[in-house]
């Protein structure tokens, strides 16, 4: 042979990873020349479909794409939105708004941490970090009503009070999965196999990560020290004491250090949260106002919100809002163009999955076919997010 | 209404590269989102780029947003890949979904469009969405 032949593979879009998309690489051998991701089989057009909703039906539609981080991508949505509103949040509703992105993170980390086991070939650490999901989504339930998609975070405030005994409820969860940390360590992050898998494997660096506009862990794990919460604190972040984790490998293994760190720092935001949340009302009192009478009584027995009638058609001021917030998987950003009716006239959405598709090419030329599980893993990628 | 934290400039669409490249140069290192507006009563789409630093912690606190306009009956700029990389996936979006041309993008097939997919960009303003269900 005088040239070297190479062969183009198409992975996917079913495939034995998480979510479809196709992996279109080159390969020499077994070495990946060329990469692509292609990307789109999931698109549902939320930033179409969004110019047709009032600004209350948007919320459910911006939760959708990111299932395990509903409550960031609930977030980052209002924080836009208030900008255009003039409400004043109470400082209460600031501190649930805190909690439940918190747990969200947990249990966001917790789904990217199985699915990197499963596709390193670590099945029980797929089962156990999925088993351990479920008492943070009981506590979720508690808090609102709901597992998943919450639409907890609406405009003014949050939709319903801390239950009784959910800080005991809490600590509990807290203290088994401390417990747990020291299992996953010893079944999979410190075991050799999963060591040599990762370790030197995908190095995105520092430079390269920053260029091409990775966020979150995946940033954090090229050595980039940047996170919104720090960045930009929004809700009462400035109140809180927690670390900005970074690791300097860029590697797969370092990415997953990250997060596992990160789960950490979330229980310890937890705690404080738990010690400092204000007394006080959760939803803003100019729109508390609005609501009659009698549902007023039902609110105020029951914890849970009526919201007044001028949320069916809501009119924020005519202009533009931009806000960032640190999703679990890393910066998600959002950009609102009002024309002073009740829908959106632009919704714009960048969400962290679709900033950290870059991470691909930059991870895999030159790699192995072998490693694309292990660097799939490791950026945490979950395309209905990225897709929208 | 902006952020105190948020610069925003308009400039003239053919700038747009040399703009790119003075904040680069500033140490404005990547772009957060390329968004286009569509505005058809003004006969034009609408460009913003919002752009930040991940490297240096100060510029990292600022978001600055460039505008631009282009005419919509031909809706062409400059790509800004080669000064900013991570203004690739929004740039082929916004090829794909509102129909504007990026010159010097290398990738110009669809991104999240079927291949096969008929009728204007969606996220254009005369892109009616069909209602489905117990209402259509």
């Amino acid at each position: 042979m005088s040239e070297p032949e190479t062969v183009e593979l198409l992975i996917g879009p079913q495939h034995p990873g998480s979510g479809h998309m196709r992996l279109v690489a080159e390969v020499d051998g077994d070495i990946i020349i060329k990469f692509e991701p292609n990307i789109g089989y999931v698109h549902r057009a939320v930033e179409k479909i969004a110019e047709t909703k009032t600004y209350l039906q948007v919320i459910p539609l911006v939760e959708r794409p990111a299932l395990a981080d509903a409550s960031n991508h609930n977030l980052g949505y209002i924080l836009a939105l208030e900008k255009l509103l003039d409400v004043e949040i109470p400082p209460r509703a600031q501190y649930l708004r805190m909690l439940l992105c918190e747990i969200n993170r947990i249990h966001s980390h917790l789904y990217g941490l199985g699915i990197f086991g499963n596709m390193i070939g670590s099945s029980t650490m797929f089962e156990w970090a999925f088993q351990d999901r479920e008492p943070l989504l009981e506590l979720s339930q508690q808090l609102t009503g709901a597992r998943l998609t919450y639409t907890y975070i609406v405009p003014g405030g949050v939709r319903r009070n801390l239950p009784a005994d959910f800080k005991n409820n809490i600590l509990k969860v807290f203290s088994y999965l401390e417990k747990r940390f020291v299992d996953y360590n010893k079944l999979f992050v410190n075991n050799p196999v999963t060591i040599a898998r990762l370790e030197g494997v995908g190095v995105i660096s520092k430079t390269d990560a920053a260029r091409i506009g990775i966020v979150g862990p995946n940033l954090r794990g090229s050595g980039v020290p940047y996170d919104v919460r720090k960045v930009e604190p929004y809700c009462a972040y400035n109140e809180i004491d927690f670390d900005l984790i970074t690791e300097e490998a860029g590697d797969c293994y370092a990415r997953l250090l990250v997060r596992r760190e990160e789960m950490k720092q979330s229980i310890r935001i937890v705690r404080q949260i738990l010690d400092k949340m204000p007394d006080g009302p959760y939803f803003a009192d100019k729109y508390m106002k609005m609501v009659n009478p009698k549902m007023k009584e039902l609110v105020d027995q029951s914890g849970v919100l009526r919201f007044p009638a001028l949320f069916t058609a809501l009119k924020p001021a005519k202009g533009t809002a931009i806000s960032r917030v640190e999703a679990s998987r890393g910066e998600l950003f959002y950009y609102i163009v009002s024309d002073g009716s009740a829908q959106p006239y632009r919704l714009r959405m960048i969400t962290p999955s679709f900033k950290n598709v870059a991470g691909y090419k930059a991870a895999l030329i030159g790699q192995r076919l072998a490693d694309v599980p292990a660097v799939y893993g490791s950026l945490d990628y979950f395309p209905p997010e990225a897709d929208r | 209404m902006v952020s105190p934290t948020c610069l925003s400039a308009t400039v003239d669409s053919s700038k747009v590269p040399d703009v790119a490249h003075k904040l680069d140069s500033l140490g404005f290192d990547h772009v957060k989102s390329v968004t286009a507006v569509d505005l058809p009563e003004e006969l034009k789409i609408d460009i913003i780029y919002h752009i930040s630093s991940f490297l240096n912690a100060e510029l990292a606190k600022v978001i600055f947003e460039l505008k631009t306009s282009l005419d919509r009956s031909d809706p062409k700029i400059a790509s800004v890949i080669d000064i900013w990389p991570s203004a690739e996936y929004p740039e082929r979006e916004t090829l794909d979904l509102m129909g504007v041309t990026f010159e010097g993008l290398p990738k110009k097939e669809r991104l999240f469009l079927m291949d096969n997919f008929e009728g204007g960009p969606p996220l254009r303003k005369d892109f009616k969405l069909k209602t489905e269900g117990i209402d259509a």
